[in-house]
């Protein structure tokens, strides 16, 4: 009698922490339910100013002024670049960007036959006045990081110019010498960019302890040993009874 | 004795539990009669104390276990080293903007008597402190850049949290402004940012700036991320201003003591 209840006890006893360390391996194994959900955009936010278009200036002034705004934010890029550029070579690019980018616009505007609405956009001046607030090392890498920005806006809206159907052969060709014109701007903005340090990551390896991990996974190690230990235990009790 | 269904039994009078199993399974041994003496089930009460005590300790385990499971408010892992959650003095009455983010003047200058000024575009401020009222958290913050083999530099000791200084600058118009920390470190123990874990939408999140001024953000998503997996556009430059805070989580790979995921708090301006 007392050998049953005992089997009895202990089949119950594995069950229960069967069951346990399955639902703790399984925790262990889904941590989070947000897992691989996409990460909401800036221009996803509510009330968000502007998204792309916006910040090429597709509603407003079409491809071509979109150009113009981004030339001009170039070359008012160049000029910070020059005035507060803290590394030789950020100064040396500021006044590259500031030449080329004066160029771009007086292209532009030919190309647009004279009227080309020029203005940086409100993104484009949120990221000038950013720099405006810096200085030193912090002042270059966010310059670096500005200058790749502001010239793949400028390269998206050339291509733009060049894909519409309705743009004239004027602008085609101001779009085009201006892609030529950004080309030769990447390569010494790709040699400074990587030293400073103003890349976009590739990863962020944040954690090193295991302590963080530690509230589940120990313990459901524990208890599946433990669970399989009870269970090796009643059958070996079985066989002995038997 | 009164007879229950699956075959357990309860014996009047001595409070015992027995386990009778149907015929054909758990059978008695050949020769052995159930209640032979020797086998200890003579003895009145024996038989049920040890599996009332297999099922109380069972019980423990479960309901420590499912406490260990619930999603319980978080450990909040106030940093050592880190300054002691203190509070706020009550509101200033000269403050014109009592709690809020910018201080611009315009008030002061329509006080003067003067025009108003078109609006300037507001400039952000390097960030130096990261504070979660809720969990008590406060936290210094550096600046940090992209190393050498392109990972974010995290700064050590975990209690300290990295701004990435390429990205924007707290409380400005525009932009995401980048914050990343250990969420535990094999010699420092748990980090600041491990907190993340636990934070959920609503949240707010405050930004100390250099020149002192304070930015309030709330939280609007907690996202987990395979590491290789990783949006680039959690950097992404320009567009709104937002704040995005990063962290390690997932499973442990004690061999590379490297986490499998990377958690991502991304929040906007209060």
């Amino acid at each position: 009698m007392r050998t049953r209840s005992l089997r009895q006890a202990v089949a119950n006893a594995v069950a229960v922490v069967a069951i346990i360390g399955i639902v703790f391996g399984a925790v262990t194994a889904c941590a989070s339910t947000d897992q691989d959900q996409p990460a909401p955009t800036a221009s996803d936010q509510p009330g968000a100013p502007g998204g792309p278009n916006a910040a090429l200036g597709m509603g407003a002034g079409g491809a071509l002024g979109a150009a113009g705004s981004a030339a001009s934010a170039i070359t008012a890029l160049g000029g910070l670049g020059q005035a507060q550029g803290a590394a030789q070579n950020v100064r040396d690019l500021g006044a590259q960007y500031s030449t080329d980018g004066q160029a771009l616009l007086d292209q532009l505007k030919q190309g647009a036959g004279g009227t080309l609405d020029s203005e940086p956009t409100a993104d484009q001046q949120a990221t000038l006045a950013d720099l405006r607030a810096r200085n030193g090392e912090q002042f270059d890498q966010a310059w670096l990081r500005a200058a790749g920005q502001l010239q793949q806006q400028a390269r998206d809206a050339a291509n733009a110019v060049l894909a519409d159907e309705n743009a004239s052969d004027e602008a085609k060709a101001a779009a085009q010498d201006a892609l030529d014109r950004l080309d030769s701007l990447t390569e010494g903005l790709q040699e400074a960019a990587a030293p400073s340090g103003a890349t976009t990551p590739k990863a962020v390896d944040a954690g090193s302890g295991g302590q963080a991990a530690g509230d589940v996974t120990p313990a459901a190690i524990v208890l599946v040993g433990l669970g399989a230990l009870l269970l090796a235990g009643a059958l070996w009790w079985r066989r002995r009874a038997a | 004795m009164v007879a229950a269904p699956g075959g357990l039994t309860v014996e009047a009078g001595q409070g015992t539990l027995e386990f009778d199993p149907p015929a054909g399974r758990g059978a008695v041994a050949p020769g052995r009669h159930p209640a032979e003496p020797g086998d200890g089930a003579a003895v009145p009460g024996h038989g049920g104390r040890v599996p009332r005590a297999l099922v109380a300790a069972g019980s423990v385990l479960l309901l420590g276990g499912l406490t260990m499971l619930a999603p319980g408010p978080g450990a909040v892992a106030t940093p050592l080293g880190a300054p002691e959650p203190q509070a706020r003095p009550g509101p200033d009455p000269l403050d014109l903007h009592p709690g809020g983010p910018v201080v611009d003047g315009e008030l002061a200058r329509l006080l003067a008597g003067e025009a108003p000024a078109p609006e300037p575009i507001r400039a952000g401020t390097p960030p130096v402190e990261l504070a979660l009222p809720a969990r008590g958290l406060r936290a210094p913050v550096v600046a940090v850049t992209t190393g050498p083999e392109g990972a974010l530099v995290v700064p050590e000791p975990p209690s300290t949290v990295g701004w990435w200084s390429p990205s924007a600058l707290a409380g400005g118009a525009g932009g995401t402004t980048v914050l990343a920390g250990h969420v535990d470190s094999r010699t420092g123990g748990l980090g600041a940012l491990a907190v993340l874990r636990h934070v959920t939408e609503g949240e707010e999140v405050v930004l100390l700036g250099a020149d002192g001024r304070s930015v309030g953000y709330r939280v609007t998503a907690r996202r987990q991320y395979t590491k290789a997996e990783l949006p680039p556009e959690v950097f992404a430059a320009g567009g709104p201003p937002r704040l995005v805070l990063i962290t390690c989580g997932g499973a442990f790979d004690r061999s590379t003591r490297h986490y499998a995921d990377n958690v991502v708090v991304f929040a906007e301006p209060a």
